[in-house]
């Protein structure tokens, strides 16, 4: 299938409603085509399968409600009637992408499953340049959106591309909505630190659990991956018992829970060092939360490692690969 | 809990020396430390990391430390390409590190 001239358009055009309705920014997007063609009742629509974005999805409150992580399966069982018609039948695209994936097969020809529509238009009468158009005192009727796109362009002087951006900044749900989207201190939260537990030992099960239900998996796979490739290093690293290492570096330690990136950290009110363990890894680090770059990172006993003195008291920087080396723990079991 | 996402660097030669053997206590005024927005952060964990890791084998993740050599700092600023303004911290430092020839770390 030839890959349509208006592809990085399309993406720029999904980027302000996902912004802004949902506080997320598309990172991967596939195209995967485009469905139906336009006519009197009916809109050609273009399909991209997003497999990781950032932020945390979150409805605006206004255009958008109770946004939900759902198949297609039970969106199209419990919700089928009331679905967005071009929604409804983009639907279709993403579970043949699904099993396209599954048996490795390139999707890059299309394999038939839809057709490419030259002469595709987009977006509803209530979509962005119509809006636009209306601001400016632009007469809409009769018009396409790519022909108001092009009146916008012609009367203002500024690209499309110029025109979202300068939306996005006036947009007030979008920021309103960014600012919620980015409070990951929402999402945690510190509890004590359950009795008779020994962390070293410890399966992190429920820990693991709270992170799969809070985050949402192209992250968690994202996280995954660099853990997998910091782990790489592992056999280097020392083995403490992280159980001995947060009882005696802090003083009644409370745990928190997991972070974006699978991080679950050991921390007190009453001392700045705090214990971070990795859920992907497996491994922990002593970080002193006051101190500044790589500083901040100290030994299992809580001592600074940027640099250190030898025997005649001389001080010495700390190499790089002996620093990873001694700011990264295995668990000793 | 308060913590910062720093972006550190060389802001000459001298500051260069101290990143490199190791001995300088922030903050230092040969040294670039600056702290990255929220919204910095959700670009260079969206956007940068995922590549690094892919072209590199850079390692950007929160609680640990991972740096951009001096010669990878080229294509550090292609990538970010026109979306500088989307990461004014990130962009300053690989602009100072290129005029220094210094490496720029990443302390999430």
């Amino acid at each position: 299938m030839r890959k349509p001239e208006f592809i990085d358009k399309d993406k720029l055009r999904l980027l302000l409603p996902s912004q802004a309705e949902f506080g997320i920014t598309p990172v991967d997007l596939m195209y995967m085509g485009t469905q139906g063609k336009n006519g009197e009742d009916t809109h050609c629509t273009a399909v991209y399968l997003c497999t990781s974005f950032s932020g945390t999805p979150k409805a605006d409150g206004q255009e958008m409600h109770g946004a939900l992580f759902l198949s297609p399966d039970t969106l199209d069982e419990q919700f089928g009637d009331n679905l967005f018609p071009p929604f409804a039948d983009s639907l279709k695209t993403p579970k043949s992408a699904q099993i396209m994936q599954t048996f490795s097969m390139d999707i890059s020809d299309g394999c038939g499953i839809m057709e490419k529509d030259e002469g595709r238009e987009d977006d509803g009468p209530n979509s962005l340049p119509y809006g636009l158009c209306k601001r400016e005192g632009i007469d809409t009727e009769g018009l396409s959106p790519s022909e108001c796109w092009e009146a916008l362009e012609e009367k203002t002087g500024k690209s499309q591309s110029e025109l979202f951006a300068e939306e996005k900044q006036e947009s007030p749900s979008s920021e309103s909505t960014s600012k919620a989207a980015k409070s990951p201190a929402d999402l945690l939260h510190l509890r004590p630190l359950k009795e008779g537990v020994r962390y070293n030992a410890y399966d992190f099960s429920d820990e693991i659990k709270e992170y799969e239900a809070t985050y949402p998996k192209a992250e968690r796979e994202a996280a995954k991956k660099r853990a997998a490739e910091r782990s790489r290093f592992k056999d280097g690293w020392e083995s403490h018992d992280m159980d001995e290492v947060i009882h005696r570096l802090l003083k009644s330690p409370k745990i928190q829970s997991p972070t974006k990136s699978g991080k679950v950290s050991f921390i007190s009110d009453e001392t700045p060092l705090y214990v971070c363990y990795d859920l992907h890894s497996d491994y922990f680090t002593v970080i002193h939360k006051n101190k500044r770059g790589k500083s901040r990172y100290h030994g299992v006993n809580g001592e600074p490692l940027l640099n250190y003195r030898d025997e005649n008291v001389k001080t010495h920087g700390m190499p790089k690969g002996e620093r990873m080396k001694r700011a990264h723990f295995n668990r000793r079991k | 809990m308060d913590y910062y996402r720093d972006i550190v660097t060389g802001k000459n030669k001298q500051g260069v020396e101290k990143l490199n053997t190791g001995l300088y206590e922030l903050p230092d005024e040969d040294i670039f430390c600056e702290a990255v927005s929220d919204t910095e952060y959700d670009y260079i964990m969206g956007t940068i990391a995922p590549w690094a890791l892919d072209e590199f084998g850079i390692i950007i993740d929160d609680y640990d430390f991972d740096e951009i050599d001096s010669k990878q700092v080229e294509a550090f600023l292609e990538k970010i390409g026109n979306d500088k303004d989307k990461v004014p911290c990130l962009y300053e430092a690989l602009t100072t590190a290129k005029r220094v020839g210094g490496s720029v770390e990443i302390c999430f």
